[in-house]
């Protein structure tokens, strides 16, 4: 045996432990990170009986803002709004922030509101563009509309924070559907423990299910297979990642959908990053920062039960500009908050749930991709034996379908999100092809993420939140 | 094929950690599986047991009944929320009725117990029965919690405490009040408007001898609840003497000091705007005809919550019409007091 073929066979060899043990530690977290938060679903299972009675923490509850971004053209606008107004809560506002340069989606809100323009002046606690005009609906008090200067999402959601009269602030996505009772079951975070200042949900597949008035009635899977590998992967992605993190307060990633944070925190950290590709990662990741470096104690809460829906892509390019979007948003907020990676006091978070998050999700899809090119390169050119391809596929996709089967039962026992046991059969199924398949197709899309960003961003990438501290 | 995957390192380690990675999964849904068993069963025994109580307990409102079934420790969440519900539907015999009941199921020692569980519901479900029971026992266990950390169940404590012991609460709020800025004034506030005044009096003015200046305005606050005969003499000392912002501005927001205008017009030049603003507001509920013009000096300030709350306060004087504020609009010079007017205006049209 030669020298050089000493050395390929050892970094084969390598090669191949590297790509196994990179899935086994994947799913092995991923099984673990379940069992940390199993423990506290017995919590989550509120019986029939409890529902009967009346709320002990009524009277107790925090009046809330609910602050709408709206960047792009968006149709449901004005229904999705209407909706807001009938969420069970005693107390809260709605702001909707128009950031786009045509006048559809406020000629949506004048007609359906019956908006008068306002001559509210703006109290700038957070830096956010100019607010060109403040509407309010003879038919809504506890409405407002503010047209702005496009900024993007993040300066979006500055204004609103701006324009905030409540201490918490809830944000929700034009695009989500909710549950009435969704705002009551993710306030109480910040009730039962005064240093939460954020809380985010798991969030659903709403594709093909009852929707009555904006809320959604009943939670059934449509007849899109691309769908239910999308359902079963955010299943997996929320119950055997974020909830597990967030049981230590760790969780770095959260659903911009909908979500809640004090807003006397967001405040303190300057608000959102306006450049951030996605300002809700973006301050997610900041906020543990910045309560890091100086010691506080906070926490940041996932609320695991269904409160949250979207409509999700249906059409494979649609999936992989979706993913594409989400891999570049998780990335930008960890490039850009890396000094939480191992900082001062980081804890958990910064030693733990970073760096994997990094490994798993930000480099994840490319590893996946060298990993199964290698595999399937290898055996091709007869440098990988059929025995470790196949030991590889049971590894990366066998034990991918076990933590996803694991999941969507965990789902199916405490928080019954679909009501029909065919749904779950059929969520079941379509995770042996998620994980053989469809994932590794949808590694693909995430691969720009991995590029820098566009020139356009470049300039505004150079502003960062003034960073104040608390006694300012 | 075994012995051929047992020979080969990579294979091997894979085939045991699938083994232990399979295990933990079943493990872990056999375990949720358990669960939802378990929160089936429990369940639809809890709604029986609601359907058993809801009429024996409402019987109770005008008369014990004479029998009563036991209430198992199953049970007891269920139960004190619902019996919470009814104690705080009802007044006078009905709610000592509703007591002697409890007391006879021995309710006061199951929410004792409910307690020392690390379930929240359950802990403040035994919190808010103990109150309302003045269960004396339970004070250093309500005492601790009305010192930790959770807002809610430290709040529904106090008020327990209050339930049981105003005099004695008095002394534990007043200890933590400086710590506890989680405590929202205006549920403060309310859990002292439930006590006699007399009880809370001294004891606010004592404090307010011995606090730091940023403790006062809230102290001041919670003087609201307190008797005008004892704490009255206190504020006006208080208002004269004092530089600080925060105190002035708790001060004219009391109910106890008086609100003529030989008290607060000097605090129209007063340096800081959150007083200015709070003058503005306290003008708009005591200015007679005639006295606007103080407010509409007040338009014309050089911070705009200061100019917001003057106009609001002109335009919700009772003699001072919608068309008088228009035409005064007109009539100033001064653009920023018309701007503030314009807004308003538009509000008032709004409403």
């Amino acid at each position: 045996m030669t020298l050089s073929a000493i050395d390929t066979g050892i970094i084969i060899a390598s090669l191949e432990w590297l790509f196994v043990g990179y899935f086994l530690f994947l799913h092995g977290s991923h099984t673990f990170l379940a069992a940390v938060s199993v423990n506290s679903l017995r919590l989550r299972m509120e019986s029939v009986a409890v529902k009967m009675l009346p709320r002990l923490s009524a009277g107790y509850e925090i009046p809330v803002s609910i602050i709408v971004p709206v960047s792009e053209p968006t149709q449901e606008l004005a229904p999705f709004v209407q909706s807001l107004f009938g969420l069970d809560y005693p107390e809260f506002e709605v702001i909707v922030v128009i950031d786009t340069e045509d006048s559809e989606n406020l000629s949506q809100l004048q007609t359906a509101f019956e908006l008068v323009m306002f001559p509210e002046a703006y109290w700038r606690q957070v830096r956010a563009r100019t607010v060109h005009s403040v509407y309010r609906s003879p038919r809504l008090p506890a409405l407002r509309v503010l047209d702005k200067k496009p900024g993007g999402p993040g300066d979006a959601i500055n204004a609103g924070i701006n324009a905030a009269r409540y201490p918490i602030v809830c944000i929700a996505h034009a695009d989500s559907v909710l549950k009435r009772d969704s705002l009551r079951r993710l306030v109480p975070y910040f009730l039962e423990d005064a240093s939460t200042i954020g809380a985010g949900t798991a969030e659903h597949v709403a594709n093909g299910s009852f929707i009555v008035n904006g809320f959604l009635e009943r939670c059934r899977l449509s007849g899109n297979p691309l769908v239910w590998m999308q359902a079963t992967a955010s299943l997996r992605r929320d119950l055997c990642s974020r909830y597990g993190w967030a049981v230590p307060n760790a969780m770095l990633t959260i659903s911009d959908r909908f979500c809640a944070f004090r807003k006397e925190a967001v405040v303190q950290v300057g608000g959102c990053l306006r450049s951030a590709v996605n300002p809700i990662l973006e301050l997610v990741a900041r906020l543990h920062r910045a309560n890091t470096v100086i010691d506080r104690r906070y926490r940041i809460a996932f609320l695991p039960a269904p409160v949250l829906w979207r409509h999700m892509p249906s059409t494979p390019a649609a999936v992989c500009r979706g993913m594409a979007s989400e891999h570049s948003g998780l990335s930008d907020a960890l490039k850009v908050n890396r000094d939480l990676f191992w900082g001062r006091n980081s804890g958990l978070v910064g030693r733990l749930a970073f760096p994997f998050t990094k490994l798993t999700e930000v480099a994840g899809p490319l590893i996946e991709l060298l990993a199964w090119t290698f595999f399937v390169a290898g055996f091709a050119l007869d440098l990988v034996s059929g025995q470790h391809l196949v030991v590889f596929a049971v590894c990366a996709a066998g034990l991918g379908v076990l933590v996803s089967w694991l999941a969507i039962l965990i789902d199916a026992f405490v928080f019954r999100t679909y009501q029909s046991a065919g749904s779950y059969a059929l969520l079941l199924i379509s995770a042996i092809f998620e994980n053989a398949g469809f994932r590794q197709l949808i590694t693909f899309c995430a691969l720009p993420g991995l590029r820098p960003r566009a020139a356009d961003h470049a300039g505004m990438r150079k502003q960062r939140p003034v960073e104040r501290r608390p006694t300012d | 094929m075994f012995g051929a995957l047992s020979s080969d390192p990579l294979s091997h380690t894979v085939l045991w950690a699938s083994v232990i990675i399979a295990i933990i999964i079943i493990t872990i849904v056999i375990w949720t599986a358990l669960l939802r068993l378990q929160g089936k069963v429990i369940g639809v025994h809890e709604v029986r047991f609601l359907y058993r109580w809801r009429p024996l307990l409402l019987e109770t409102i005008d008369a014990v009944p004479a029998h009563l079934p036991r209430v198992k420790k199953p049970d007891w969440f269920v139960f004190l929320a619902l019996w919470n519900q009814f104690h705080d539907s009802v007044k006078g015999p009905a709610q000592h009725r509703l007591k002697a009941v409890a007391l006879r199921l021995r309710m006061d020692s199951a929410a004792r117990s409910l307690l020392t569980t690390r379930d929240m519901e359950n802990r403040l479900v035994a919190v808010m029965t103990l109150g309302h029971l003045g269960d004396q026992d339970s004070w250093n266990i309500l005492e601790a919690i009305a010192r930790g950390r959770t807002p809610i169940l430290s709040m529904a404590a106090l008020r327990a405490l209050f339930l049981i012991d105003a005099s004695r609460a008095m002394a534990i709020l007043l200890s933590s009040l400086g710590a506890r800025s989680d405590w929202p004034t205006a549920q403060l506030k309310t859990i002292l408007a439930e006590v006699n005044p007399s009880t809370v009096s001294e004891g606010l003015i004592q404090a307010a001898k011995i606090a730091i200046p940023s403790e006062l305005p809230r102290l001041i606050a919670l003087m609201d609840s307190a008797d005008e005969a004892v704490v009255k003499p206190y504020l006006l000392r208080v208002i004269d003497t004092s530089q600080d912002e925060e105190i002035l501005i708790a001060c004219l927001k009391s109910r106890h000091v008086p609100k003529d205008l030989q008290v607060l017009t000097p605090f129209m030049k007063s340096p800081s705007w959150q007083v200015r603003t709070q003058i503005a507001r306290v003008l708009g509920n005591n200015i007679s005809p005639g006295q606007e013009h103080l407010l509409i000096t007040l338009l014309s300030d050089e911070v705009w919550w200061v100019r917001y709350r003057a106009a609001q306060s002109l335009a919700a004087l009772p003699f001072f019409s919608q068309d008088e504020l228009w035409r005064l609009r007109f009539l100033l010079s001064d653009q920023f007091a018309q701007d503030i007017l314009d807004q308003v205006v538009a509000e008032t049209r709004l409403k």
